[in-house]
């Protein structure tokens, strides 16, 4: 008779240690990043002189989504990037959050993104953002994103005009887990999808599923031990 | 409930746990975020709603009114295989889109029939998954994505019981073994993802699952009618999933030859007739009703086929597109161009077989791989050191049947891959393709348990197990990391 202590003995120890590893991984694991408008860039989108500006609007900020930072990809032509001035107005078209970039960063093959901090923080549940940036120095700057198809809802003008295209933008704060970031996951996780789920009951309900996984498992293997172990094959003379 | 009492003990409990891990996959991967869900949940919309196949109108759009905007108001095909660009995370939105889709009329859940990428696929899967469809015809559509998706898990059960009878016809009936190789193949991550999804690649496992026991069965017993009739019936049924299952032919022929050969010398030309009307009779039932149904819809019934078999075919061209399929290029070669950043068996066919979700950009670190690559490793070599060390004792035609199939779905698509880049197309090979091989790769590494002496094995075996429950927990949290987070 197989051991079955010694199986089940084996199959929780793993499960206890692969749960207790994914808890500290959801614990200790931090991201940046706020949201982002899901741009993901194919290349410079605009090019501003020196004075030119581009916006990106409107950008509702979702629930979980403060962000005071803004990280943006630029391409500087192979030459020193210029100074670049980050504004984010909000719905009034007032000026809520400034930000700066020095100038003298290298071009995007060295530097693929800057991450522009805001002198103030930007509130979860803000709709109607406007975030501009601007050119201050005397060098070109290419400002990358993609088609305008990539931002639902959102689109960018240069210097006012349509520009048919979307910037990409990441908004970012603080590096938190996670496992602090759980209930903010777990909200968007639940949106278009069936069944309608509150937060929590979808992730008891997965919780259980695993706990489920779990103990099916344990179940087959405690139904393997109660059987002899078959004899061990003849030896080859 | 007698019958249920039948069905061994540890082969219920798998399958509760691989049902459970199926059902988090459906309820965790977002709206058509797997590969070509929105080709297959379109084809299962078009034709549960209007009862026709797609792909029959020209001009008409591949998927209707209420799919596209549905897919608008999530993200989902600006998300698809962009890692960067999140799903919708506005519950506005949502709310929006419910709103807009109760003022839908039924026109518009039926207003497409064009060509879609899954339209050049048989029926027979979306014809299964149309009552999940119809049930839900009342919810909205992430109700009827929902319904389709618990239908195709039931695949992976399938798939798993077929693993359990394949393991038992190769290791006896020793419940551990058996307990291995169906756990290994049923809770494999990439085989819950994609039969948790709306594919037709789930019921694609599962029919191979069973053909893989059929024909080792019918190799290891007495040759019957009857066996022969239910392999070419499981081969039939797999070519009217997926035109991939037309790999298992070769192998099938080899596995009736070989045993008929083992009848020799009171084989006569009857018998050898008889057998060839079963399994004819097989494909007929099967396979021949869908060419059939679909000379009369004036529709290809093998689309994929064509591929494979059409256009030039250079032998020392495709010699070196294989060397460029798992080695670094050479000089002297030609470049055959992929899409792999690095190697395509290792970026495409290795990752793409153990863990990559979403639309494949869901992947795990690095060094991940690198541990699932050295047990991967650990298993084939520990399964040929268990086929020399057994090469006494083993049946030479069943290790012959089984290098067939592998052979003849490896040389299918390869061939297939070549022949579309030299046409000038994008890669084809995906590495879920190799995935109608899983119970033979679980096979590989329970055998290679196997070596491990006999007090330990259950140790070792319960182990593993648990390893790929834990690689599972992992895998759901890394989709909702990278869709929500």
């Amino acid at each position: 008779m197989r051991s079955r202590l010694g199986i089940l003995g084996a199959f929780t120890g793993v499960i206890v240690v692969g749960v207790l590893l994914f808890a500290l991984v959801v614990a200790l694991r931090q991201t940046p990043r706020a949201f982002s408008i899901g741009v993901q860039s194919a290349g410079a989108v605009v090019t501003l002189k020196d004075g030119q500006e581009v916006c990106q609007a409107p950008i509702d900020v979702p629930a979980g989504g403060a962000f005071d930072r803004v990280r943006v990809r630029l391409g500087t032509f192979s030459r020193p990037g210029p100074p670049v001035a980050l504004t984010v107005h909000d719905a009034s078209g007032a000026t809520v959050a400034r930000g700066f970039l020095a100038g003298g960063y290298p071009d995007i093959t060295e530097q693929t993104t800057h991450a522009l901090k805001l002198d103030h923080r930007i509130a979860a549940g803000t709709r109607g953002l406007r975030v501009c940036l601007e050119n201050r120095g005397s060098n070109r700057l290419g400002v990358y994103g993609n088609g305008d198809a990539a931002a639902s809802g959102s689109t960018a003008k240069l210097d006012g005009k349509a520009a048919n295209v979307d910037v990409e933008l990441v908004f970012e704060r603080a590096p938190r887990s996670y496992g602090s970031e759980l209930s903010s996951i777990l909200d968007r996780a639940v949106l278009f999808r069936s069944p309608r789920l509150s937060s929590a009951l979808y992730l008891v309900l997965l919780a259980l599923l695993v706990a489920a996984a779990i103990g099916g498992v344990a179940v087959a293997l405690r139904g393997v031990s109660a059987e002899d172990a078959p004899p061990p094959p003849p030896e080859r003379s | 409930m007698s019958r249920l009492r039948t069905v061994p003990r540890p082969l219920l409990g798998l399958l509760v746990a691989v049902l459970a891990l199926g059902v988090a996959f459906t309820l965790v991967t977002p709206y058509l975020q797997a590969p070509d869900e929105n080709s297959h949940f379109g084809y299962v919309q078009y034709f549960a709603e209007t009862g026709q196949l797609p792909g029959t109108k020209p001009g008409a759009p591949g998927f209707t009114t209420e799919q596209y905007n549905a897919s608008l108001s999530s993200n989902s095909d600006q998300a698809a295989a962009q890692k960067d660009v999140p799903m919708s995370w506005s519950k506005s939105a949502f709310e929006q889109f419910r709103a807009t889709e109760r003022g839908y009329t039924a026109q518009q859940r039926k207003d497409a029939g064009g060509p879609n990428p899954a339209s050049s696929n048989p029926p027979l899967y979306y014809l299964i998954e149309t009552p999940a469809y119809l049930v839900g015809k009342g919810g909205d559509v992430f109700t009827r994505l929902e319904l389709t998706r618990l239908v195709s898990v039931l695949w992976v059960l399938v798939t798993t019981i077929g693993a359990w009878l394949l393991a038992g016809e190769l290791f006896g009936r020793d419940r551990l073994m058996q307990l291995a190789v169906a756990g290994f193949t049923g809770l494999a991550p990439m085989v819950l993802f994609v039969s948790s999804s709306v594919s037709p690649d789930g019921m694609l496992y599962a029919t191979w699952a069973f053909a893989l026991w059929l024909g080792v069965r019918l190799l290891r017993r007495p040759l019957t009618l009857r066996a022969v009739l239910a392999l070419f019936a499981a081969v039939g049924l797999g070519c009217v999933v997926k035109a991939t299952s037309f790999a298992l032919f070769p192998p099938a022929v080899v596995a009736v030859a070989l045993a008929l050969w083992r009848e020799r010398p009171e084989l006569d030309l009857g018998r050898v007739v008889k057998v060839g009307a079963a399994a004819a009779a097989g494909v007929v039932f099967t396979l021949g009703i869908w060419v059939a149904v679909s000379r009369l819809n004036h529709q290809a019934a093998a689309a994929q086929v064509g591929v494979v078999s059409s256009g030039q075919f250079n032998v020392r061209e495709f010699l070196s597109y294989l060397w460029q399929f798992y080695l670094p290029r050479l000089g002297f070669m030609s470049d055959f161009r992929s899409v792999a950043p690095t190697l395509p068996f290792w970026d495409i066919e290795f990752k793409g077989s153990w863990a990559s979700f979403g639309w494949l950009e869901v992947l795990f670190p690095t060094w991940v791989y690198f541990v699932l690559l050295a047990v991967s490793v650990a298993a084939m070599v520990g399964a040929f050191a268990g086929l020399w060390r057994d090469r006494v004792r083993i049946d030479w035609r069943v290790a012959a049947f089984l290098a067939v199939v592998v052979l003849s779905l490896y040389a299918g698509l390869h061939v297939s891959e070549y022949r579309q880049l030299k046409g000038g197309a994008s890669n084809f090979f995906q590495g879920r393709y190799v995935l109608p091989l899983a119970p033979l790769a679980a096979a590989a590494l329970a055998r290679t348990i196997a070596w491990a002496p006999q007090r330990l094995r259950g140790q070792v075996v319960g182990g593993t197990l648990a390893a790929f429950v834990v690689l599972n927990l992992f895998s759901l949290g890394l989709i909702l990391q990278r869709f929500y987070a």
